[in-house]
């Protein structure tokens, strides 16, 4: 799957952190924005995260659970976790790509 | 900070709203966080996703929609702004990357202008002082300037660098047209002075005082002594 022709335009690579977030298990919002900020240094803002939970959730790649107090916890569908998979895979393929022209000839 | 929750539509509100909160009072909210909720309350008001999440349409339909998100989005930027460059108090003087401070050239103070308030409200140029004392600042050239001292831009962001730092220090500083000068910061009576100390002044001079003191809050001449 390519993010883009998903719809999640430029909040896609938000998303990738949301979904890698809930790979191993459902987070709330601010579990995921602390998850992303520890794991990768990249500090999402509350209307970036919510903005990429909004959409996640309106195209079934992501579920919102039952509230915890206020706080909503969300997982991966089967749909996400696939969705996920690809595109790992696609960048995993990128990556190993780039670094074959970097390496020495 | 719940007023910037209303700036999202109705239909956001009502399936966010409470987790959204919750998130902000654990997470805090920086000034470049309300920029972000700004964006994407615009980015909720414009995506057609809305409509699909199963919630009743806004009141008066889409005309009314558009007219009411420009008038809401032109008063939230606009009091981000302000909030922005008034409220946030002195930026800390230090590059994003933790490196000790070192002039630069590329600093450029020379107009206030919404562009430069846009850099300094998403971060993009840390080296920005506060829009205020940016004014004060530009301020305190023009009074240098009528006394017959001309410092240049980058000496007078050094002497604010300082003046965050050392106060009751002074430092040499290069004016132009022959002066030799240095600009010290001084406190008294809890107010923080910069005082430009004429070391040599070319002959002949119009202005005869070696002391003169700037109110380095407002960048206006307090006082000027021989």
């Amino acid at each position: 799957m390519d993010a883009e022709s998903k719809g999640l335009g430029r909040f896609a690579e938000a998303s990738i952190f949301i979904m890698i977030s809930l790979g191993d298990g459902p987070k709330h919002g601010y579990a995921m924005m602390d998850d992303i900020k520890r794991s990768y240094g990249v500090r999402l803002g509350p209307g970036t995260l919510y903005t990429a939970i909004s959409r996640l959730e309106q195209q079934g790649l992501i579920e919102a659970m039952e509230a915890e107090d206020r706080r909503r916890p969300y997982r991966l569908t089967d749909a996400g976790l696939a969705a996920l998979r690809t595109q790992l895979s696609s960048l995993g393929h990128l990556a190993a790509s780039g670094l074959k022209r970097l390496a020495p000839s | 900070m719940k007023w910037l929750i209303l700036l999202y539509p109705s239909w956001w509100r009502s399936r966010y709203k409470e987790e959204f909160l919750a998130l902000v009072k654990e997470s805090g909210l920086s000034v470049r966080d309300v920029l972000d909720v700004v964006l994407g309350a615009i980015v909720a008001r414009f995506h057609p996703a809305g409509a699909d999440a199963g919630s009743p349409p806004e009141r008066g339909g889409r005309r009314s929609s558009v007219v009411l998100l420009s008038t809401r989005m032109c008063v939230a930027l606009l009091v981000s702004f302000v909030l922005i460059a008034f409220v946030q108090g002195p930026v800390p003087w230090s590059y994003s990357d933790g490196a000790p401070y070192q002039p630069r050239d590329s600093i450029h103070l020379r107009t206030v202008s919404p562009l430069d308030i846009l850099d300094y409200a998403f971060g993009r140029v840390h080296e920005h002082m506060p829009v205020t004392r940016a004014v004060a600042m530009r301020t305190a050239m023009s009074t240098m300037k009528q006394t017959g001292v001309n410092i240049s831009v980058r000496e007078a962001i050094l002497a604010y660098v300082y003046e965050s730092t050392n106060l009751n220090q002074c430092w040499p500083a290069q004016a132009t047209h022959g002066h030799q000068a240095q600009v010290c910061s001084a406190q008294r009576d809890g107010h923080v002075y910069w005082v430009l100390h004429i070391v040599e002044r070319p002959t002949p001079s119009k202005n005869p005082a070696q002391l003169i003191f700037i109110d380095a809050r407002t960048g206006h001449l307090t006082d000027m002594r021989l």
